[in-house]
């Protein structure tokens, strides 16, 4: 059957009506529920298509088909966007707005399709006259805001056939529109490894990237409905020459355990040729088919060819290692990685179960290096009363090795003290032994962080002082270590302002070396943050904090400080997310007070009248309040009311004659913008307006004493 | 009563042990049917107090909705969905589009969907929804809303049956239950959470007296 007879036409040189035929077929034949139709009929378009270009070359055309010029001349752009629209039509769409903003703001509702459409059956869709109004509200809708799951879109797709639209938006007019539409689908699905396209550029360039994103999502579309050894034959011609798309498919297949199918796109020599990714990637594959030795042999290869190995490759070899039995290699990599993805629940497992097959192995050894290797395990699965049973007695032992083991369980069991005093016997037989302690010193600053006394600082940490900020010019963790001895020495030692001056600089360069030495280590970035933010380095100490932040996301001073620092910086968006955020995680009321303080000003700074009353509600409650007012930003917070609407000011007017302190503030400044207020919120105040101007411009002593 | 509370052994015990986990975190006994002592009224008000507050279950009508609530999806029905979405990306992808959301609870959620894809692609967090089903029937036993104990093993067997070849071993049952928890709890993504939500589990994997640690998790499952 040839493409014309697919298409139940005659051999034409009619785009439109090869266009209008294709899509009254693509009713009966829908991705979802056809692929291999689907497929068939989009080659039989693709090949009309082409055909319909030879039949007109042959023909010699006149210059102006008839159905050409209507085509092109035919409003789509007046279709898709009504010209004019009506009060009623912006109501409803108003109303829709809502619906739409209510249900995306639906954590828990937003990610059911089931939702979506019950708001597109609603009545709300039914009031709009015109039926693309509502679609391209709902594409820019989805545009401006963040991703939904496959199954909404999917449900999108299916509801406003965006498949079909395809064919609508080609016109190359159009395509500023339909590029909207096709973002939001290639952002939405985030299938592919493409760069996004820009939205709305103007020269050709950006036509072709426009269909270049249409076929990433027709792909994506098919992607979906297609299992992996349909796709692979789907694609056979095309991955030939696109590595990208060969990988992405491989990706796919892998997804859905189509083992074979990763090995068949990707041998050794195609891995070559499509890059370092691959080799992760055969790696996994391996890895599931309990194929451990050429897991590693995959993994290892990618992690030669990065310049940093990422995590999941290092994950990749830890355990494939752990697969073949070595088990002390890959208990050394997955204790790394705990660290640094502590949400990875399956490496912490295969490291539990490694550490008790070790711990079991070395069960009843008391002494010697056994008895130590038992006790580091034990510590290190965070059995401290365990570990301190076997190595308590251990402890002329560990004396002599200069091992820590014994003062670091104390301080994991909170006692400092006895923490301390291990410390100190360790560092004094080290140096009757004449060692270098400087490590022992820093693991001590390390533990004991929280408790370090004066004392203990001059006898131990002071000695070492200048051996570790040697040290430290190398390395970043005995930076870090010295950045915190200045951090915490004026509080220690008797210092005076000079002095203390001098340590907050020698701070602040120890732990900007600490951070240029590890970029990305989120506990330098923490300390340098709260240095900067002390020192008044607002932007700094957001750029070190916002590093810091994901370290623990819940933290509840860094995210204090990052919403001040914001406020201070005048980005009231950031503010506001974080300032909301803190209030969060259980505030003392003073800080409440505080917190939803700046949320006032920044709310009303934007323009944000709801909000601003909200807030201001909220704190009229407060405890603090009362005491607080006249030393927070009221002065600041009446005179940003100005611009907002009538019901601001009002509000605030009444907070404000409601606090019995309010005779008691002391700045003539209050008196002027609370006279304006007054002024402007007209005749309703008027005689509350006189009286205070006669009580003001005769006594001259409102407010004051 | 005096019968009622004795250690299992075998097929029960392997029924049991599916709600371990809920079991280690409160302090139960974790080899017999019964949670804890029989005749310990406070401790049995107290849980009649959290059933009814945490599930909405005082008795056995409200306890079968919502077995059945867990039994038609549960949470795992949002991970699968999630999963399906973000499962497939590689990490680094994965984080480049996550830049663009605000949502730190999402962005956590879809974290731990991806991180453990590989692990738990065909099972999901069955085993948060499963493990919690078992204990709430051993829960049902002790404040006696089942008095029936043939009727106990029913239920647990019927469980048993759909959770075993779903999962390759206790630990990867464990896993699953993990990060199903975390999943549920999920604010953010930080050490210390993580750290709180695998507690549970690495104290069982380190209990060589745990039943995990003795049971064959293929044990053949038979009907009485």
């Amino acid at each position: 059957m040839d493409c014309w007879s697919k298409l139940g036409i005659e051999p034409t040189t009619n785009k439109r009506g090869i266009k209008i035929a294709y899509t009254e077929l693509l009713k009966l034949c829908r991705p979802d529920e056809d692929p291999e139709g689907f497929r068939q009929l989009r080659k039989a378009y693709e090949d009309a298509l082409t055909e319909s270009r030879f039949l007109k070359d042959a023909s010699h055309p006149p210059k102006q088909e008839p159905d050409t010029v209507k085509e092109d001349e035919e409003p789509l752009g007046n279709e898709t966007i009504p010209a004019v629209v009506s009060v009623e039509e912006i109501t409803s769409i108003t109303v829709l707005d809502q619906a739409l903003t209510q249900l995306y703001h639906d954590v828990d509702r937003r990610h059911r399709k089931e939702n979506w459409e019950a708001l597109f059956n609603s009545p709300v869709s039914f009031e709009l006259d015109h039926a693309r109004a509502f679609e391209d509200h709902v594409v820019s809708f989805v545009c401006a805001n963040n991703l939904l799951p496959d199954e909404v879109l999917t449900a999108f797709a299916l509801h406003f056939r965006f498949v079909e639209e395809f064919i609508r938006f080609e016109s190359r007019e159009y395509f500023r529109q339909a590029q909207y539409l096709y973002y939001y689908l290639h952002s939405g699905l985030q299938r592919l490894a493409y760069p996004k396209p820009e939205i709305l550029p103007s020269d050709s360039q950006a036509h072709l990237e426009f269909l270049q994103t249409r076929r990433m999502v027709e792909d994506s579309i098919i992607f979906r409905y297609l299992p992996p050894d349909e796709l692979l034959k789907t694609y056979q011609d095309s991955i030939k020459e696109d590595h990208e798309l060969r990988l992405y498919i491989a990706r796919y297949c892998l997804g859905y355990g189509a083992l074979e199918q990763v090995h068949q796109l990707l041998d050794s020599d195609k891995a070559a040729q499509v890059g370092g990714d691959a080799f992760a990637l055969l790696g996994e594959c391996f890895y599931r088919q309990r194929l451990y030795k050429e897991a590693l042999q995959h993994y290892q290869h990618h992690a030669r060819l990065c310049s940093e190995i990422p995590a999941t490759t290092s994950k990749g070899i830890a355990l494939s290692l752990a697969g073949l039995g070595e088990q002390e290699a890959a208990m050394e990599l997955l204790l790394q990685l705990v660290d640094q993805r502590p949400h990875d629940f399956e490496v912490r497992q295969k490291l539990s179960e490694i550490q008790r097959q070790k711990i079991e192995e070395l069960k009843g050894n008391t002494d010697g290096e056994k008895g130590l290797q038992l006790g580091q395990l034990l510590f290190d699965v965070g059995l401290y009363n365990e570990c301190m049973a076997i190595i308590k007695p251990m402890k002329y032992y560990l004396e002599n090795q200069s091992n820590p083991l014994l003062a670091k369980c104390y301080s994991k069991l909170g006692n400092y003290v006895d923490a301390g005093h291990e410390f100190y016997y360790l560092i004094q037989s080290a140096r009757l032994r004449q060692e270098n302690i400087v490590d022992l010193a820093a693991e001590y600053i390390l533990c004991c962080e929280l408790d370090l006394g004066p004392n203990q600082f001059r006898k131990i940490v002071g000695p070492e002082l200048s051996k570790l900020c040697e040290a430290a010019r190398s390395n970043a963790e005995y930076a870090y270590v010295v950045a915190l001895i200045y951090t915490r020495m004026p509080g220690l030692l008797k210092v005076d302002r000079q002095q203390e001056a001098d340590s907050k600089a020698k701070a602040l360069y120890f732990v900007d070396l600490a951070t240029s030495l590890a970029p990305n280590n989120g506990r330098y970035h923490y300390l340098r943050g709260s240095l900067m933010y002390k020192a008044n380095k607002d932007e700094e100490a957001i750029k070190s904090y916002e590093i810091a932040r994901p370290l623990d996301y819940a933290d509840y001073l860094l995210n204090f400080r990052l919403g001040m620092a914001y406020f201070y910086t005048k980005q009231y968006d950031m503010a506001i997310n974080r300032l909301e955020f803190t209030l969060g995680l259980n505030a003392s009321p003073r800080d409440e007070y505080n917190l939803a303080s700046r949320l006032i000003i920044c709310y009303s700074k934007l323009g944000n009248a709801e909000k601003t009353i909200e807030w201001l509600a909220k704190i009229k409650g407060n405890e603090h309040t009362k005491s607080n007012f006249a030393h927070t930003p009221l002065c600041v917070l009446m005179d940003n009311c100005m611009h907002l609407p009538p019901s601001v000011p009002r509000f605030l007017l009444e907070l404000i004659s409601t606090l019995e302190n309010i005779r008691e503030l002391e700045y003539k400044q209050y008196c002027d913008l609370f006279l304006l207020l007054l002024k402007q919120m007209g005749d309703e105040y008027d005689e509350e307006r006189k009286q205070l101007e006669h009580d003001y411009n005769s006594q001259g002593k409102l407010f004051s004493h | 009563m005096e019968n009622r509370q004795r250690e299992l052994t075998g097929q029960k015990l392997w029924l049991v042990s599916l709600g371990s986990m809920l079991a280690v975190q409160n302090g139960y006994y974790v080899k017999e049917l019964l949670l804890d002592e029989p005749d310990d009224e406070a401790r049995i008000n107290e849980g009649r107090v959290s059933l009814k507050r945490d599930w909405g279950i005082h008795d056995r009508e409200t306890l079968k909705d919502s077995l059945a609530f867990l039994d038609n999806g549960g949470h795992s029905r949002g991970y699968m969905d999630m999963a399906r979405q973000w499962g497939h990306i590689h990490e680094e992808q994965c984080e480049k589009a996550l830049a663009s959301i605000d949502d730190e609870t999402y962005k956590s959620k879809v974290r731990l969907v991806n991180t453990h894809h590989m692990a738990l692609h065909n099972c999901g967090i069955y085993a948060w929804d499963a493990g919690r089903a078992a204990h709430l029937i051993r829960d049902a036993w002790y404040l006696g809303i089942i008095t029936e104990e043939e009727e106990i093993w029913e239920l647990l067997l019927q469980w048993g049956k759909k959770v075993q070849p779903q999962f390759t071993g206790w630990d990867h049952f464990g896993l699953s239950y993990a990060v199903g928890r975390a999943y549920w709890a999920v604010q953010n993504l930080s050490k210390p959470f993580c750290n709180n939500m695998y507690t549970t589990l690495r104290k069982i994997t380190l209990d060589t007296n745990h039943p995990w640690n003795q049971l064959e998790w293929n044990l053949l499952l038979q009907d009485p």
